[in-house]
């Protein structure tokens, strides 16, 4: 829904206000879980998650 | 077979004997055609153009612009009427036409003939039937052949517009007027003591048995596509504002201007009964209190000018979608128990806490909804959604840490859960943890 995902590797400490920080599930146990104060998106292997389609929720 | 086949093969090749051959086929071929016409033109009923012309010189019967179908009728008619004119000969040349039943009463020197409800619809010139009759009555006695049924022009001549017609059933507690005595019609109701009520398109009369019906769904829109979908409805029917009917699933109707389409079904309580807006939408101007007794199915997405309360809903079990239906009101603790899909995003007035919430298998949606709050904590074993949307709710962190928590103890894997714009605490790290490690998708959430 237009975020965009910055790479835990790369995050820096600054984001834009739609920006979110993306991590595999590995990186989050390896220190990412206690990133404050900022939205981060954690999936299995790190990739983006993907926006299902309408009628696929249905 | 062509007439050198029944010669020997040496004619072939003298070419006058071909001439002659090729000249006779082409008469036969002709001849072979004219011999089908013959057991069609030996009956009235499938005589061709040229059997009828004869038929109607024969008879004096002038065709005028009548299809082939109803100069037959007209045809049959006349030769009927021949003999003594009884009630039973009366009869017998209306059922030529109609199909059906006919009334015939004789008072103060009228003989009045009521036609009953045709059984192929009007498909006949009604002229025809007084035309057919006239001849035979006698000049000292006067003749009245009326329709014993209504057509859709006749209930507009009386009420003006669909909607003067539907607050005319309301106004008069569903009669439909005196000339109609047996049907029946409330708008928002039920079908109680009607029996048979009538419609028809410009020129073709249907008609349709009501006492079938127990509940009408009334669907009022602004002009454009009214795209319902009913989906394994019984007994399909939609009538529309200019007099139409259909009994198609997804009549895709375009609406020349505003007005109410009902749908009417024997089966809205069926465990499988779908019904979809599809694209309809914005013009969708109805209340959620008109639903019918839907008990699976109702998928209302975009019909963002849809009103009503939560409380108003009908017994709904597995799939509810508001989607963007901001006028909508209400609790979520007066939502019906759904076991499947509760999808109400950006319906920024509903309430209440998601603690009210029955477990559900498949898909979550309340982003948008700034006034739900609380812990989503009814889930268990693998009746936890798979898609889970919570983003700009009203949770806080608490509520989002005991959400996770409780996903996290379910069994179910591959699953994806938003909660943009929210927090949580260190309370749900492990949960987040379990979760992702189990192939969950979780996005969105800031840890404070």
């Amino acid at each position: 829904m237009g975020y965009i995902y910055r790479q835990y590797a790369d995050f820096q400490g600054d984001l834009a206000g739609a920006d979110m920080v993306l991590m595999s599930a590995a990186e989050f146990n390896a220190g990412g879980k206690n990133l404050i104060g900022v939205p981060i998106a954690v999936t299995p292997d790190g990739s983006e998650p993907q926006e299902p389609e309408e009628g696929e929720m249905l | 077979m062509s007439y050198l086949d029944y010669l020997p093969w040496f004619y072939a090749d003298i070419p006058e004997i071909a001439a002659v051959g090729s000249a006779f086929d082409a008469e036969n071929e002709q001849l072979i055609g004219q011999f089908a016409m013959i057991p069609r033109d030996a009956v009235i009923s499938t005589a061709e153009e040229d059997r009828i012309l004869q038929w109607e010189k024969l008879l004096g019967i002038i065709p005028q612009d009548r299809t082939l179908v109803q100069r037959r009728m007209m045809v049959l008619g006349r030769l009927k009427g021949a003999g003594k004119l009884n009630e039973a000969k009366i009869k017998s040349i209306v059922e030529t036409f109609s199909g059906g039943d006919s009334i015939v009463s004789f008072s103060d020197s009228t003989l009045t003939v009521r036609v009953a409800p045709p059984e192929w619809g009007e498909v006949f010139l009604f002229p025809d039937v007084e035309k057919a009759l006239a001849p035979l009555v006698p000049a000292h006695l006067n003749l009245v052949v009326e329709r014993y049924y209504n057509t859709w022009e006749d209930r507009m001549a009386t009420y003006g517009s669909w909607c003067a017609l539907k607050t005319g059933y309301d106004a008069v507690t569903g009669d439909m007027g005196t000339d109609c005595p047996t049907t029946n019609l409330a708008v928002n109701g039920d079908f109680s003591s009607g029996t048979t009520g009538w419609a028809s398109t410009t020129g073709t009369m249907s008609v349709i048995d009501f006492s079938i019906y127990d509940t009408v769904f009334p669907i009022p829109c602004s002009a454009g596509l009214m795209d319902f979908l009913i989906t394994n409805g019984d007994d399909v029917l939609w009538l529309f504002p200019d007099g139409t009917i259909s009994t198609a699933d997804r009549p895709s109707k375009t609406l020349t201007e505003a007005g109410t389409v009902l749908l009417f079904c024997t089966n809205f309580s069926a465990a499988n009964l779908i019904i979809n807006d599809a694209g309809t939408d914005a013009r969708y101007l109805g209340d959620l209190s008109d639903l019918p007794p839907l008990t699976y199915w109702l998928n209302l997405e975009n019909c963002t000018n849809i009103t009503g309360d939560l409380s108003d809903l009908p017994p709904l079990t597995y799939l509810l979608s508001l989607n963007g239906c901001a006028n909508v009101t209400g609790d979520l603790a007066d939502l019906p128990c759904l076991t499947g899909i509760l999808s109400l995003p950006d319906c920024p007035n509903i309430t209440g806490s998601l603690s009210d919430l029955p477990a559900l298998s498949y898909t979550l949606r309340l982003s948008g909804c700034p006034l739900v709050a609380g812990a989503y904590t009814s889930v268990n074993g693998a009746n936890v959604p798979t898609y889970t949307y919570l983003n700009n709710t009203g949770l806080s962190a608490v509520d989002l840490d005991n959400t996770l928590i409780a996903y996290a103890a379910c069994t179910r894997n591959n699953g994806t859960f938003s909660a943009v714009g929210m927090t949580r605490t260190a309370a749900s790290d492990a949960a987040v943890s379990n979760l992702t490690g189990r192939g969950w998708a979780i996005s969105g959430i800031t840890k404070v």
